[in-house]
């Protein structure tokens, strides 16, 4: 390898983190789209590419994303998958003027993110790799453990105040049920989609982009849109309210949870993480805020990270599998230079934020929040339309009716997760639902 | 709304801005009153930049690690275990075995050849676009070769190694020398070639037989050779272009044995066992290479001759397939009967096969001189002929093939003798009276002249009416 | 313990009941239903391994009733009511020798804003103290400092006259979510003992009512090897949940209705601290992973000791035996030995201190009240 080469690898990473930053900040817009759209590209324009610089550039695009969104998901609001279980935390930070706060908070997770998968991953590829092969025969049970676990862990939420044991019942049982109620309609709408092409054939690789925008981006843009609230003037501190063993503990937990999601089929980065909280015992915003970016950063980018790691070479995650359709990771060099490429692009990635942030802190207040949550909601349906054509929009609808049971009965919103974690557990399991959908 | 604390703060002593959420509060508190933030005990955000810089440490590392990493060493078949499972491998080896195609409903999906590096077999795998990269590169490889190839290793009950670009696949062939005299070449004994050796010839192809792993090409009615389907399939070889006049064709010498023996029975050679005959009476003797100087068919029974040696064998059945001037490999029982010395296969482990050095082709498969089909009435051996004529008879066999006997006048005999090796060559309704046009190669079949038409080339029976 | 932990908990025993039973069936009978017929019946494991506490959160606290419910609001606050009622909840249980009942409810302001006042009993003095607190955020529970009240609106006593037992943290604070419910039982002297959430760790955390659960096994997949496997795996996960419960202080109610008083704790761990949840779910994953392995037709790791002592796979019993030895002194413990070796230097740097005995008992409740539902 030639200076020269290592050099232009270096500026691929930098010109991919750049348009990722960018892309990022669009409210509603996955990566993952973005990344279907480059490949497309760079298969049918057949462009004279070399395929690692390729790969470092797509790579880039992923890190920053997974640093950026962390804009949208404070000051814009419009959560993905994997935010819902911390938009609480930040709308509150948001409320008290503490938005860039929760900002440098939930970067700062997404940095040691980033530094434990760099240093971690190498470290244990090894024993990865046994616990994998050790793992694989029966991920069937254990992702259906993962399922189960979602459904009894819905506690009630009544504060205990009821006239008779039947009231009481009645009372906290309603969000369970709301919550079983999320589960039970997005399994099926999951199942449809999986086994149905709805959408258009040849948009097919964005069959996911419909549910998944209505159930969390859409659902929660119409809740922001009848809650009454206003963005009061942010401040930019010099320093946080945090305690080191906030952050480690955070970090730690967003870290393992992301790791467990990427490093199992059908779990994603919300699921993890919300295991991770209740495995490490969390409490707290600031510990919550931290494990949110740390657990974002492991499960994108260390899907990433597994792929080129050496005798293991798992395939987790849309990019992965994107990049495997035009390249295969080979040598111990290119895991060396992914590594390279998820700091360098971490690093910027981080910056990028913190003064995307800064920027963004100073204005927010003067922007009506009615007018801004409008405009994501036209630029999201837009994006829709344009992906998956008006099926797509069709698919939406549905999903957005379904994602808004948790938000309407206070129930929890990973349960809509259930579109992508139940499908994939039954095609695992060997039992056939498809059909059922598939007769009419 | 007295007790809520956004409403009345406390003014004495100094105030200062709260560092989280930039409101007035008094100097000496600890927590936010309205943010609930501790203001005394903070982490200042240049500590956390210092961390992300950090990150450029890491970069550094691996950019260095990067650069310094050497190449992939190769790595010997046996070496390859599980632990080595979807890792990317290096390995060097000789390819063993004619490569194969896989195909499916939408065409070619996959091309498949054994390499052994002397301590082990491992299957390539080259899937769709990387294959047809590799073909249109000219890198498909033959038997024989010795390739260095790169690639993902998957361990399961046989070891493959799939191929994930073009450019990992190195081909060295072996060097190829020139055979001009076939005839020869097919009488050549087991030991005057090497299996393996490369080699190169001329000749015309005088027959095409398909079967599931590729075609068998007759040239000049003396040699086959094995062209496999993968480089039919995969368009490296036309063989209606080969087929079309004087082709040469590239490969390695292989000894066909249509019976694989055993190993168990000992090698012999008829001088030895009739020197003491006595001594090996009743042994299970392997004669490698002898050529049949009579046949006996009544007595089943046929004359064999090596190096001047003569022996009698009884063969239990299809004596009839052994004619005199053949070369025969057998095995069978030496015994005393009925006053002389002679061989009797008769057991199921006994046999007698003719096995002959065949071409195992490669793919660099060239056409040296086209003829073109012309309308003469002369024979020349291995021209290409288009002959008209009325068919007066003709024979279907169950393997396919047909035989036909042309009227026309202009010909010796008002005849002509035509075999069309498999009936998919002739298009229209075949009937005695019709009307056809031949096109085919002028051979000699039991001494008379006759036009083949060869299936899967240009060849072919047109019926007029 | 949360809930996770039991879940896990509840796996890990599972996995260990699939090993003993694949022993007992040979074959590798119930692996390979596993494995290859893709059964789930591990799953049964984590289910029934965090039911108890399900059943005590989702039904057994709607059964409880209360004979009182202080629930106050923002612009009624009154420290005197809650003192005066819980005194006389005390006396009403030693005068009508019955269970008395009390339900606080918590103060709620906002969607993440609660009213913090704590209650603490005296038992020298006959005393119930009452103190109204903060306003504090959410999970975190960070007081508004300015919302205090001033201490003749934050304060009240009541004297009652029993004898009163009270084995938990002096101080019980009230703050966010449901409220913690207060029972009084007059005892044989005379005297009253109070129990703090009764409806907790009684019933649901019993040994009998595994046994009563563990025939559904039978029902999912009959009298089938499988069948029996899933019975011991539900009952085996039930009383999982139990046993790593009674590392705490409190121990459950071992064999209702035969009996009726909680059994005490090993008293291993002193709360339902981070610690004590990381380290059981890192054992319980460590083992799900040995298992595994353990019941693979490939072994993917192989532990030392085995081929030091030459003990092959048809020795299966000992080869588990002596592997599992190895695996927990060689991977399981030396993490959790250091890491708690590290923690405990930490703290006794920065001077934590341990929670005594009645702490430790009251945390454990409050924390599963609380820490359950977020």
């Amino acid at each position: 390898m030639t200076i020269e080469y290592l050099l232009m690898c270096i500026l691929f990473v930098v010109i991919g983190t750049l348009i990722g930053s960018a892309l990022s900040m669009l409210p509603g817009l996955h990566v993952y789209n973005v990344i279907g759209f480059f490949l497309l590209f760079y298969f049918t324009a057949g462009l004279v590419l070399d395929s690692m610089q390729m790969v470092l550039m797509l790579i880039g695009m992923l890190v920053s994303y997974a640093f950026v969104f962390t804009i949208p998901s404070i000051y814009f609001s419009a959560p993905d998958d994997s935010t819902m279980f911390v938009l609480m935390p930040s709308l509150r930070y948001l409320k008290e003027g503490r938005g860039h706060e929760a900002v440098v908070l939930i970067a700062t997770g997404a940095l040691i993110g980033v530094i434990a998968i760099t240093i971690f991953v190498p470290l244990f590829m090894g024993p990865l790799a046994i616990v994998w092969s050790i793992v694989q025969p029966n991920i069937h049970w254990i992702i259906g453990a993962v399922i189960a676990y979602m459904l009894v862990s819905e506690f009630p939420k009544d504060f205990g105040r009821h006239k008779n044991p039947l009231h009481g019942l009645k009372e906290g049982w309603k969000t369970i049920l709301a919550g079983y109620l999320t589960f039970f309609l997005s399994a099926i709408l999951g199942i449809i989609v999986f086994n149905k092409t709805i959408i258009p054939a040849d948009r097919a690789f964005q069959g996911l982009m419909a549910p998944l925008i209505g159930l969390f981006a859409t659902s929660s843009i119409i809740l922001n849109l009848i809650s009454k609230y206003e963005i009061p003037e942010q401040n930019i501190p010099k320093s946080i309210d945090a305690h080191p063993r906030e952050i480690v503990h955070g970090s730690v937990a967003g870290a393992s949870g992301g790791l467990f999601a990427a490093f199992l089929p059908a779990v994603t980065a919300g699921v993890g993480g919300y295991m991770a909280s209740h495995a490490f015992a969390q409490k707290g915003d600031k510990s919550f805020l931290v494990s949110m970016g740390a657990s974002r950063v492991v499960y994108y980018v260390g899907a990433i990270s597994l792929f080129f790691l050496p005798t293991l070479h798992l395939r987790r995650g849309a990019l992965a599998m994107g990049i495997n359709l035009f390249f295969t990771p080979e040598s111990v060099q290119q895991f060396y230079m992914v590594d390279m490429g998820i700091a360098i692009a971490g690093v910027i990635s981080f910056f990028m934020v913190i003064y995307a942030s800064r920027f963004l802190a100073t204005r927010i207040y003067r922007i009506n929040p009615k007018v801004l949550n409008l405009t994501v909601l036209g630029i999201v349906i837009a994006l829709v339309y344009f992906m998956t054509s008006w099926q797509g929009l069709l698919i939406m609808s549905v999903a957005t009716a379904i994602g808004l049971i948790p938000v309407l009965f206070n129930s929890r919103r990973s349960h809509c997760l259930a579109v992508i974690l139940v499908p994939i557990w039954l095609n695992m399991s060997g039992i056939s639902l498809g059909s059922l959908f598939g007769l009419w | 709304m007295g007790n809520n604390p956004r409403n009345d703060v406390g003014c004495e002593g100094d105030i200062m801005k709260c560092p989280s959420c930039g409101r007035e509060i008094p100097d000496d508190t600890v927590l936010c009153p309205y943010c609930t933030a501790n203001v005394k005990k903070r982490i200042r955000l240049n500590r956390i930049y210092a961390v992300a810089l950090s990150l450029l440490i890491i970069a550094s590392a691996y950019s260095i690690l990067s650069y310094a990493a050497a190449g992939i060493p190769v790595t010997k078949i046996k070496d390859l275990s599980m632990s080595d499972d979807r890792n990317f491998v290096r390995v060097k080896g000789y390819v063993v075995d004619y490569p194969r195609v896989y195909e499916g409903s939408y065409g070619v999906t996959a091309l498949v050849f054994t390499i052994n590096d002397g301590t082990g077999d491992l299957t390539v795998k080259i899937y769709r676009s990387v294959m047809w990269k590799v073909v249109s590169e000219r890198k498909v490889p033959g038997m024989g070769d010795l390739v260095d190839v790169r690639g993902t290793f998957f361990y399961s009950t046989t070891k493959s190694i799939t191929l994930n670009n073009p450019d990992y696949l190195v081909i060295k062939r072996p060097e190829f020398s020139s055979i001009r005299n076939l005839t020869a070449l097919s009488n050549s004994p087991p030991w005057a070639y090497k299996n393996g050796e490369g080699i190169y010839l001329t000749g015309n192809i005088t027959g095409v037989r398909e079967y599931s792993w590729g075609y068998v090409l007759s040239v000049d009615e003396l040699l086959d050779v094995i062209m496999p389907r993968a480089y039919v399939s995969l368009n490296i070889t036309n063989l209606k272009n080969i087929s079309s006049g004087i082709s040469r064709f590239y490969g390695t010498l292989e000894y066909y044995r249509s019976y694989q023996p055993s190993t168990l029975y000992p090698v012999y050679n008829l001088s030895t066992l009739l020197s003491d005959p006595e001594k090996y009476n009743g042994t299970s003797a392997r004669i490698l290479w002898a050529t049949v100087v009579h046949k006996d068919e009544a007595n089943n029974t046929i004359f064999i001759d090596q190096n001047g040696t003569e022996i009698c064998v009884y063969v239990s059945s299809g004596v009839r397939y052994y004619d005199v001037g053949e070369h025969v490999e057998l095995q069978g029982k030496f015994e005393w009967f009925a006053g002389h010395w002679e061989i009797a296969i008769i057991r199921e482990s006994d046999y007698i096969i003719e096995p002959k050095w065949e071409l195992i082709a490669h793919p660099q498969c060239e056409l040296v001189e086209r003829k073109s089909y012309e309308a003469t009435t002369e024979y020349h051996l291995y021209g290409l002929m288009r002959v008209e004529g009325i068919v007066a008879d003709y024979t279907e066999y169950s393997s396919g093939s047909v035989s036909i006997t042309l009227y026309n006048a202009s010909y010796p005999g008002c005849v002509v003798n035509v075999y069309v090796e498999h009936k998919s060559s002739i298009s229209g309704l075949l009937q005695s009276g019709s009307k056809v046009v031949v096109r085919g190669m002028a051979l000699i079949y039991n001494g008379d002249w006759e036009i083949k038409v060869r299936a899967y080339t240009n060849d072919s029976v047109e019926v007029i009416y | 313990m949360k809930g996770f932990a039991h879940f896990l908990a509840g796996l890990t025993t599972a996995t260990f009941v699939v090993v003993i039973a694949n022993m007992y069936y040979g074959n590798n009978l119930i692996a390979n239903a596993i494995v290859q017929n893709k059964a789930l019946i591990i799953i049964l494991g984590g289910i029934f391994g965090i039911l108890p506490d399900t059943i005590d959160f989702r039904f057994a606290r709607y059964i409880q009733r209360h004979d009182y419910e202080v629930d106050m609001d923002e612009w009624n606050i009154d420290p005197k009511l809650v003192a005066e009622t819980l005194a006389k909840a005390i006396d009403q249980a030693a005068s009508e020798k019955r269970e008395v009942n009390v339900m606080l409810h918590t103060i709620k302001i906002s969607s993440d804003q609660w009213r913090q006042y704590s209650v603490q009993f005296d038992t020298e003095n006959k005393k119930v103290i009452c103190d109204i607190g903060p306003v504090i955020s959410g999970f975190e529970k960070r007081p508004y400092i300015n919302s205090y009240l001033p201490e003749s609106k934050s304060h009240a006593e009541a004297s009652f006259s029993a004898d009163l037992k009270y084995d938990y943290d002096k101080v019980t604070y009230v703050d966010i979510l449901s409220g913690p419910d207060f029972s009084f039982f007059p005892e044989e002297d005379g005297s009253v003992r109070a129990d703090f959430i009764p409806w907790h760790r009684r019933w649901a955390h019993s040994i009998t009512l595994g046994v009563m659960f563990a025939p559904l096994g039978f029902a999912i997949y009959g009298f089938t090897p499988l069948g029996w496997t899933a019975f011991w795996i539900i009952m085996l996960g039930f009383w999982s949940h139990i046993l790593t419960d009674h590392f705490g202080l409190m121990g459950s109610n071992m064999f209702p209705p035969f009996t009726t008083k909680r059994v005490p704790g090993f008293k291993v761990t002193r709360s339902m601290s981070t610690l004590a949840n990381v380290y059981t779910n890192y054992i319980n994953v460590l083992l799900i992973i040995f298992n595994m392995n353990a019941w693979s037709p490939v072994k993917y790791f192989e532990m030392p000791w085995t081929q030091m002592l030459n003990i092959s796979y048809s020795n299966y019993a000992e080869w588990y035996t002596v592997s599992l030895l190895n695996y927990i002194i060689y991977y399981v413990l030396p993490p959790v030995l250091i890491s708690y070796a590290i923690v405990l230097w930490i703290r006794r740097k920065m001077g934590v201190k341990e929670m005594t005995d009645e702490q430790a008992r009251s945390a454990e409740q409050l924390e599963e009240l609380g820490g359950a539902s977020v």
